[in-house]
């Protein structure tokens, strides 16, 4: 496992911070995008108000 | 930031929070990972001096937008529309090996090659390096060899280190040009391979050699090089170059490349008929 790391470390490092700012890009581009909606709530949370007339 | 990144204030609880941060996770570890390859892909071709280039562009880029220099900012991003065009034409060998290189990453493992053709390319190859007669023979994986046969004399004859030998001694016909091997037989001689451009092989090689490395670099093939001059044997794989082999040295790294030996199945009536003589013996 340690090899792995080693092995190429400058060019692993390089490759994640460009992956980090790429994705973030793409998700700031997306949030801008008209008409996508955004996963907002957490995975299996009911809602605990519900609306009432 | 971090919160910002992963829209990790809504999760109340710490599970919550696992649930919503495993996909961000996933996502940017796919980006690492296409980038990584990317990189490593790019750092052995011509295309790391343009990519230090277009870095530089970049950054003129940036500072001629943040100082609001207009007219330069509407050269640049005329020119950034063609330049998709340019960067296309211009690397499309790289892209194009690139791609095969991809589509060929090992899922079975090696390729079956017959345990004889590595004993009679080994055998012929140390007697051509004795005599120092130059020679190149590419040997077929899975990618298909054959515009690289048309180039050249098809024979399609068994494989025998005496033919190899014959095939490279000087002042005969098919001496100045490649070999290619598939399986157990000699497929053509002759054969023009391409030469690789990349800048960081020695000058001390070649031609030969940078057309075994030209080739691996385009397909999955495996060639073994003989050098003219010195009588050295080297082995190109995947676009890089092993040299200084001796005889046993080859072999062992031919079997690793290409073979893997048949796994014996056996049926069940001839298990039993196994156990049932072990028994009487």
């Amino acid at each position: 496992m340690s090899d792995w790391f080693s092995k190429n470390f400058w060019l692993k490092l390089v490759a994640f911070i460009l992956a980090v700012i790429v994705w973030s890009y793409a998700r700031q581009e997306l949030k801008n995008t008209p008409g996508y909606k955004a996963e907002k709530a957490a995975y299996n949370e009911t809602p605990t108000e519900i609306p009432q007339k | 930031m971090l919160e910002e990144f992963f829209d990790l204030s809504q999760a109340k609880t710490p599970m919550q929070l696992v649930i919503m941060a495993w996909k961000p996770v996933i996502e940017i570890g796919i980006i690492w990972y296409i980038i990584y390859k990317l990189l490593e892909f790019i750092k052995g071709t011509r295309a790391v001096q343009v990519l230090r280039g277009i870095i530089i562009i970049a950054v003129i880029f940036f500072l001629t937008q943040q100082l609001r220099f207009d007219v330069i900012n509407w050269i640049f991003t005329k020119l950034f529309a063609l330049s998709v065009i340019a960067f296309l034409i211009v690397f499309q060998p790289e892209m194009r090996s690139g791609l095969a290189r991809i589509g060929r990453e090992k899922v079975f493992g090696n390729i079956i090659t017959e345990e004889r053709t590595i004993d009679e390319i080994a055998k012929s190859v140390s007697i051509l390096a004795r005599k120092k007669i130059g020679a190149i023979i590419a040997i077929q994986r899975e990618v298909n060899l054959e515009p690289y046969t048309e180039s050249g004399v098809q024979l399609d004859s068994v494989i025998t280190s005496e033919l190899l030998n014959t095939i490279f001694m000087p002042n005969t016909p098919l001496h100045d040009g490649g070999v290619i091997v598939h399986g157990d037989r000699v497929v053509a001689a002759g054969c023009l391979f391409p030469l690789s451009p990349s800048p960081d092989i020695s000058k001390l090689l070649g031609t030969r050699h940078r057309a075994a490395i030209g080739l691996t670099e385009e397909t999955d093939s495996v060639c073994v090089v003989v050098s003219e001059e010195t009588g050295v044997i080297s082995i190109a794989n995947a676009g890089k170059l092993t040299r200084d082999l001796d005889r046993d040295r080859l072999i062992n790294h031919l079997r690793s490349l290409l073979y893997r030996p048949k796994k014996e199945k056996k049926s069940h009536v001839k298990l039993s008929m196994d156990r049932f003589f072990r028994k009487k013996t």
